[in-house]
């Protein structure tokens, strides 16, 4: 581990491999909103965060529990039963301290905390041999990546209801045609990498 | 999983019952779940084994001919990219190595057969898996491009142009990044054998 | 038995799970890439939804309100596994190119919405809702499937149908998916407006 493959592994995380462009995580999250964009940023930060946490949870799963057991097998079962215990304990954690911070976020946390693009930051740094500082810089960056993703989109989304779009094309068609774009230009980001 | 007890200081008896029973009936699903798993797992790890060894023991006969290919133990360095050894054996004499390495693609990995021989020369190289988005890395798996490593040892540079020397090899045109990789992952083989061998002699000379 | 007809096509067509509800996309337009890969992924998404729903209508009783969600999460993830194991061990080239995105079946909103019908209904028609559900996930996974199997690599189950200097590769790719999912979804509106009005006639 080097300040140069941390640094590989932090763009890669948020370019190469974005949460959504480039490996097509949390669509749910996605299509759902239709709020503002300060609400679309708020679920991205929310999202983010779990990324990041749920990354070093799981690389620590991967680390003493999986790996020296030889346990690959209940990895999934394993992965979605920490997230969902510890999306509850959050939410308990949470409602009693701070429920303001709930109405923040204007969606639900369970929906926050487990979904395709927290399993997957899961996922990938439970089979890709990082360490723990590597698995956390994983998360944090695929989490901002994914936060910048949702941002772009609201943003996006805005600027769509004013235009003149074709009447078949109106709504959800138009928002995946778009993504379809971005996507295409987040592909030019493939390969980099300093290692 | 039972929740810190700091965090809920005032519990009443019947609420901590409540919470170990739902605790325990969580439990309960978990580990009956992670018992079906392990015994369906035992059922089938002896085919999941069988097939992590079958690639490379269909691609060994043609790159490197021999009555018995034996797995070596090996210790593999972090990030080494060598993923197996084989030595090719014939009439009990060790002819050379079977290995096979992977290294990282545009968008994936390549893993490679390599044969070397007892001089640390690459005899043949075939492609066994790419697993990159369809299209480019598979350019790779051309008989002229990999026939290109025969014959070379030490570290093979791959150079966009003509070669200048005997240690290099022609990229492919459009699939310049796959064939760093697949270089890549010949020189990972090669360095491997060189490491094993000596490690041999040194065995050798201590006893 | 109209009633079957009338709810199954209440579930494939008009209330489809990807195309209406949104929910699943995430392997759907990752996996789609390859007929091979489409359709074994839609027989595992069919496996896991009937079977969840199964279990978890004839456990729901037993659960306590607070675990049922991470119940039903494990009961999806529990399937998933053993759908992984079994291709693991007889189709490890398609488990290898699943990757990651068959255990995210499980959290996809597909199995969640899944597991919330079959909390409340009796077996039978739980297995019902996953097999119809899962149908419609599947028709819609081997229409992508095909389209991006064949026009973005010019091969169809892996045998070349025409060199690939005439395929779109972009298609291939995640960028392709989306793209090729709006389109797919605007002609799907089109059509459910010209049904809904020919049944209204």
């Amino acid at each position: 581990m080097s300040i140069l493959s941390i640094i590989s592994i932090s763009l890669c995380a948020i370019f190469a491999e974005n949460a959504v462009f480039s490996q097509l995580f949390g669509m749910t999250l996605f299509t759902k909103k239709s709020g503002s964009i300060r609400s679309a940023a708020g679920t991205g930060v929310a999202v983010a965060v779990s990324m990041a946490a749920l990354s070093v949870v799981s690389w620590f799963l991967d680390f003493a529990l999986i790996s020296p057991l030889g346990l690959e097998y209940l990895r999934t079962v394993t992965l979605v039963l920490t997230a969902v215990c510890l999306s509850g304990l959050t939410d308990v954690a949470l409602r009693k301290k701070a429920p303001e911070l709930i109405e923040k976020m204007g969606i639900s946390l369970p929906l926050v905390t487990v979904n395709t693009a927290t399993l997957g930051a899961m996922l990938v740094t439970s089979v890709s041999g990082y360490n723990m500082i590597e698995a956390l810089v994983y998360g944090l960056f695929s989490g901002a990546g994914f936060l910048a993703a949702i941002t772009l989109f609201a943003a996006i989304r805005e600027r769509l209801e004013y235009s003149d779009i074709p009447k078949w094309l109106e709504g959800l068609p138009i928002t995946f045609i778009t993504a379809g774009l971005v996507a295409l230009a987040f592909m030019g980001f493939r390969g980099i990498s300093f290692m | 999983m039972k929740l810190p007890k700091i965090n809920l200081p005032s519990l009443s008896k019947e609420q901590k019952t409540e919470l170990l029973k739902t605790s325990l009936i969580l439990a309960a699903v978990c580990v009956s779940a992670a018992l079906v798993l392990s015994g369906l797992f035992a059922l089938l790890s002896a085919k999941i084994d069988r097939n992590a060894t079958a690639d490379m023991l269909a691609v060994m006969p043609r790159i490197f001919p021999a009555d018995k290919y034996e797995p070596v133990e090996f210790e593999f360095e972090e990030a080494s990219g060598v993923t197996s050894i084989y030595g090719a054996v014939t009439d009990g004499e060790l002819l050379g190595y079977c290995v096979s390495a992977v290294s990282k693609d545009y968008d994936g990995e390549i893993e490679l057969a390599v044969a070397v021989d007892k001089e640390n020369k690459v005899m043949a190289v075939e492609i066994l898996s790419i697993s990159g988005a369809a299209g480019i890395g598979v350019k790779v798996d051309d008989e002229k491009f990999l026939g290109q490593f025969a014959g070379k040892g030490g570290k093979i540079t791959a150079v966009k142009g003509a070669v200048r020397n005997d240690s290099d090899i022609t990229v492919i045109s459009g699939a310049t990044a796959s064939s760093n990789a697949a270089c890549d992952a010949v020189n990972h083989a090669v360095a491997a054998v060189s490491q094993l061998e000596a490690e041999k002699a040194k065995e050798g000379a201590a006893s | 038995m109209k009633k079957v007809v009338a709810f199954l096509k209440k579930s494939v067509v008009f209330e489809n799970s990807a195309l209406v509800l949104m929910l699943g996309l995430c392997p759907l337009l990752a996996v789609s890439k390859s007929m091979t890969d489409g359709i074994l992924f839609g027989v595992c998404a069919v496996f896991v939804l009937v079977s969840s729903g199964v279990i978890i209508s004839l456990i729901t009783k037993l659960i306590p309100d607070k675990i049922k969600t991470a119940v039903c999460m494990v009961t999806a993830a529990f399937f998933v596994a053993v759908a992984e194991l079994l291709l693991h061990a007889f189709l490890p080239d398609v488990f290898d190119s699943l990757g990651i995105y068959l255990p995210l079946l499980t959290v996809s909103g597909i199995a969640f919405k899944n597991a919330e019908t079959a909390e409340k209904a009796l077996v039978g028609t739980a297995a019902l809702t996953g097999l119809a559900t899962g149908t419609g996930y599947f028709a819609l996974l081997v229409v992508m499937s095909f389209i991006r199997e064949l026009f973005g690599n010019g091969t169809l189950f892996g045998m070349r149908i025409f060199s690939e200097d005439y395929a779109a590769l972009v298609l291939l790719s995640p960028a392709g998916a989306l793209l090729l999912f709006g389109f797919i979804l605007a002609l799907f509106k089109k059509l459910i407006s010209y049904l809904k009005e020919k049944e209204e006639n």
